[in-house]
């Protein structure tokens, strides 16, 4: 806090001799409050889920990772948190039908805020299974409870019964996108843009996106739009066991809900990454992707994805290259939905079997979605390198 | 960026004024150089690199399962030491971060939207409108780029309403609601705005959806000050009360934990609840050590209990911190009235700081007209610009405070009927405000109606006597003649 009391007595003898002088250097404005002003109306960061990871950490372990805290400025992020009314939980669904059969549920308590600005939460977690894991409450068996660990401090990890570890707290995003290439390249597909152009073409970027001229690719400029940012994370390792056995397939995603007086209200939802902000056009939409469970996704989110991905193959068939039929289409939608994370345990193939945090989603999925035309948008890894050892995403920048 | 009226010389401008000009004009100058748009910044520092040494670093657990009664306690309340105190440091170095990331790339709309959201903050924090003005910036730098981007459109709402162009606010949340019918944040300001024309049905719609679609403090903290203004005391008590309690469970820290403390704080000292009031004026004051906010409610408690050296010191802790034109007028005031030796001058210093910072704001002077009509009426100050003023502001701005300083106005300026044509408006909102029953009271008395005048001016000091000390003081003498 500035002190403008010291000014004042410090500057004295400035300010006489030179109020006039500095009048000139625009208006003075404190606040002139006639009415108060409300606070931003913002939702709230700490269940908004950033990214969810499944990845095989040995043959018979998978480490699941879920982020909140989005773009979490560094001085941000000592005082980032949990929120301790929110409940978040990995749904593992076993058997194909993107319905969850295991469900990890994590709850924060007794927040401790220390004086340098960081703080600590209790972190407990619950396992449940079949019908009591599709609901979203918190029931099932208590297998974990630890501390959050402390930003700039050591990490500190729970074990889980059963076998396994747990940790949650402040952490470097592991995401790496050119999101404001990306933003434009989207805005510019659905203003009907069809010529690719080239990345880093600064002047045709400056075009707005509905200019006649203006191509897909020139906004993208290798930047990493979550470079120095943190996140909030929950990192399970787990015996593959407690999540249907080495070598069986299953679907991966992760929610939050917020406590109100009528019960749990869903805010967040995610399994593959960036499926939202790809397929989703509309606000309206996403909130509505967010709300549903990955078994209503073909019926709500079909004919946008089908949607972007014809816009996207008339984009390949313009630049020469050859599109996706509509069986194709039809094939591809029905793979990304339901929008679960899959992995088959202990595999050691990359993303779109589960995802490891190194891995390069994007230009994985670029080259998905556009039969390979597209294969990268320029950031080819994430800003800081991940640990080789449990919770394996770095320390927080 | 308004262009600045040069005042003249005065010669009975005091140094101590000068003295708290010069700082402001630093201050202002100081942070808009910090982050100007094109300055390369430097990363912030380093976080200190602290142990918790309260655990061990592995947590072992009960493999039997751990009873965990209390996990789920719906509150974020913690341990708390001493935070709050590093706020505004904490989004300086927020802006510092995403003003950089902008200086980088203009076309980074996240950070360029997350720079104007700082500047929001710290503006909040320390009452420096400049903080509005550069969040406007950044929200352009955005809309330069992408003239749809709702958010930039609806955070700019909200800076615009913070600069009183309520009918831009307004204008632009309607245009954001046309693609985005239940955008809370464009609700919200869409409320906001209209609950500052006067438009209470309009901000009573806007509020409901934004609560409707985001139910949080925010909503039910703007759903409060609408019934309040509405003269639903109970339902404003309701809502700033549940504001406060979703506020802690949103985990509400700094500047913003003390805005739902102090508001309902507010609520309840105009229902006549001081003590209740203190308590949340000091819970204010201990989550966010720099509301100024906190400060002036608890010299307005200090005031009414007639302790004014209190008063004195409470204000004076505020205007160290934004030297507002009403803390000003209101310090001067409770110099005028504890009349020590050396007060009349101390008062006459703040009174010609609340005319120099008006004159000094230029063409931005907008901003306190209202103020500054209601102090020039206060203290029998030239009526005629008083009312040129309130008269001016209420040609858009046609809420029940604007119809009030407009009749307020009118009474010092000898046009009683006129006034009590303005009042009539004003009470028509039945908004239960001792401020304005005051007011009315004294134009029926001025016209008078004694009966009426004795009637409104009791219910005004049984309902809140600690709305202005000298106001409250003329009350009760004008009372006295009545009887």
């Amino acid at each position: 806090m500035r002190s403008p009391r010291k000014l004042i007595g410090g500057l004295g003898l400035l300010a006489v001799a030179g109020t006039v002088a500095a009048i000139g250097a625009g208006p003075l404005l404190v606040s002139g409050a006639d009415h108060l002003d409300s606070p931003l109306v913002k939702i709230d960061a700490r269940v908004d889920i950033t990214d969810v990871y499944a990845w095989r950490t040995s043959a018979s372990t998978t480490t699941l990772a879920v982020n909140v805290n989005p773009l979490t400025a560094p001085a941000d992020t000592k005082g980032a948190r949990f929120r301790q009314t929110a409940l978040y939980e990995i749904k593992v669904d076993t058997t194909g039908d993107a319905v969850a059969d295991i469900a990890y549920r994590i709850k924060f308590s007794n927040l401790t805020r220390f004086s340098d600005g960081t703080n600590t939460q209790t972190f407990t977690v619950k396992r449940a299974i079949g019908a009591a894991a599709r609901r979203t409450e918190w029931t099932g068996t208590t297998v974990a409870v630890g501390r959050t660990s402390r930003y700039g401090g050591t990490n500190r990890i729970a074990a889980v019964a059963g076998g396994g570890i747990a940790f949650a707290g402040p952490r470097d995003d592991p995401f790496f996108f050119d999101l404001v290439g990306f933003k434009h390249l989207k805005s510019r597909v659905l203003a009907g843009r069809q010529d690719l152009g080239t990345a880093n073409d600064v002047t045709n970027c400056a075009l707005a996106d509905d200019d006649a001229s203006a191509r897909l690719l020139s906004c993208f400029t290798g930047s990493d739009t979550f470079a120095g940012t943190n996140v909030s994370s929950i990192v399970l390792k787990l015996p593959n066991a407690k999540l249907g056995g080495t070598g069986h397939s299953v679907g991966i995603w992760a929610t939050t809900a917020i406590q109100t007086k009528s019960g749990w209200q869903r805010i967040d939802r995610m399994g593959r990454p960036a499926i939202n902000t790809v397929f989703n056009i509309t606000d309206g939409e996403k909130d509505l992707s967010n709300l549903v469970n990955p078994a209503d996704d073909r019926s709500t989110m079909k004919d946008t994805t089908v949607a972007v991905l014809n816009a996207l193959s008339a984009v390949v068939v313009h630049a020469g290259a050859t599109g996706y039929t509509p069986a194709q289409i039809n094939a591809i939608a029905n793979t990304l939905l339901p929008d679960t994370l899959r992995i088959r345990l202990g595999s050691t193939a990359g993303f779109l079997n589960g995802r490891k945090p190194a891995d390069d989603v994007i230009n994985a999925e670029f080259s998905l979605v556009t039969n390979g035309a597209l294969t990268s948008d320029g950031v080819n890894a994430n800003d800081k390198a991940f640990l080789s050892a449990f919770p394996y995403l770095a320390a927080p920048h | 960026m308004a262009t600045l009226t040069r005042p003249r010389p005065r010669r009975s401008v005091p140094i101590r004024l000068l003295a708290v000009v010069g700082a402001m004009l630093v201050v202002v100058v100081v942070s808009q150089v910090a982050s100007h748009l094109g300055t390369p910044t430097s990363p912030p520092a380093p976080a200190p690199v602290v142990v918790d040494p309260l655990r061990p670093a592995i947590d072992d657990l009960d493999a039997g399962g751990i009873n965990v009664a209390g996990a789920d306690a719906g509150s974020d309340a913690g341990t708390a030491t001493d935070h709050g105190v590093s706020d505004v440091a904490r989004i300086k170095a927020d802006i510092e971060f995403w003003s950089g990331r902008v200086a980088r790339d203009h076309d980074d709309f996240i950070s360029s939207n997350r720079w104007g959201i700082s500047e929001i903050e710290l503006a909040r924090a320390t009452g420096d409108l400049s903080a509005f003005l550069r969040a406007e910036a950044a929200f352009d730098t955005t809309l330069a780029r992408d003239p749809h981007n709702d958010a930039a459109l609806g955070y700019k709402g909200s800076v615009l309403v913070s600069l009183h162009r309520f009918v831009d606010a307004a204008a632009l949340a309607r245009t954001i609601l046309g693609r985005h019918p239940s955008d809370p944040v464009a609700l919200a300001t869409l409320g906001d705005a209209s609950l500052e024309l006067g438009d209470l049905p309009a901000a009573r719609d806007a509020y409901a959806g934004a609560n409707d679609v985001a139910r949080s403090a925010a909503t039910l903290g703007r759903l409060g000050h609408l019934a309040f203004i509405s003269g639903d005391a109970a339902g404003a008590l309701r809502a700033t009360t549940a504001a406060l309690a979703l506020a802690d469970s949103e985990g509400a820290e700094g500047e913003r934990a003390a805005f739902y403390h102090y508001q309902l704080a507010d609520v309840l000292i105009s229902t006549g609840d001081r003590v209740g009031a203190r308590k949340q004026y000091a819970a204010a004051l201990t989550a966010d050590p720099g509301s100024f906010l906190a400060h002036s409610g608890l010299a307005r408690v200090a005031a009414a209990n007639g302790d004014f050296d209190e008063a004195i010191r409470q204000l004076s802790a505020a205007i160290a911190i934004v030297p507002q034109p009403e803390f000003l007028a209101r310090r001067g005031d409770l110099f005028t009235m504890r009349a020590a030796a050396g007060d009349a001058k101390l008062a006459a210093d703040d009174y010609a700081t609340v005319e120099a910072i008006a004159k000094l704001a230029g063409e931005a002077a907008g901003v306190y007209d209202r103020t500054l009509a209601l102090y020039l009426a206060n203290h029998g100050l030239d009526p005629a610009r008083a009312v040129a003023l309130a008269g001016a502001e209420l040609t858009f701005r046609k809420d029940v405070y604007g119809y009030d300083a407009d009749a307020w106005a009118l009474l010092a300026a000898g046009r009683p009927a006129d006034a009590e044509s303005m009042m009539s408006r004003a009470l028509a909102f039945g908004t239960r405000d001792a401020k304005l029953l005051y007011h009315a009271g004294m134009i029926a008395n001025a016209l008078g109606q004694s009966d009426r005048a004795r009637t409104l001016l009791r219910e005004s000091l049984a309902l809140d006597p600690s709305f202005d000390p000298l106001q409250v003081a003329r009350a009760r003498a004008t009372l006295a003649t009545l009887r």
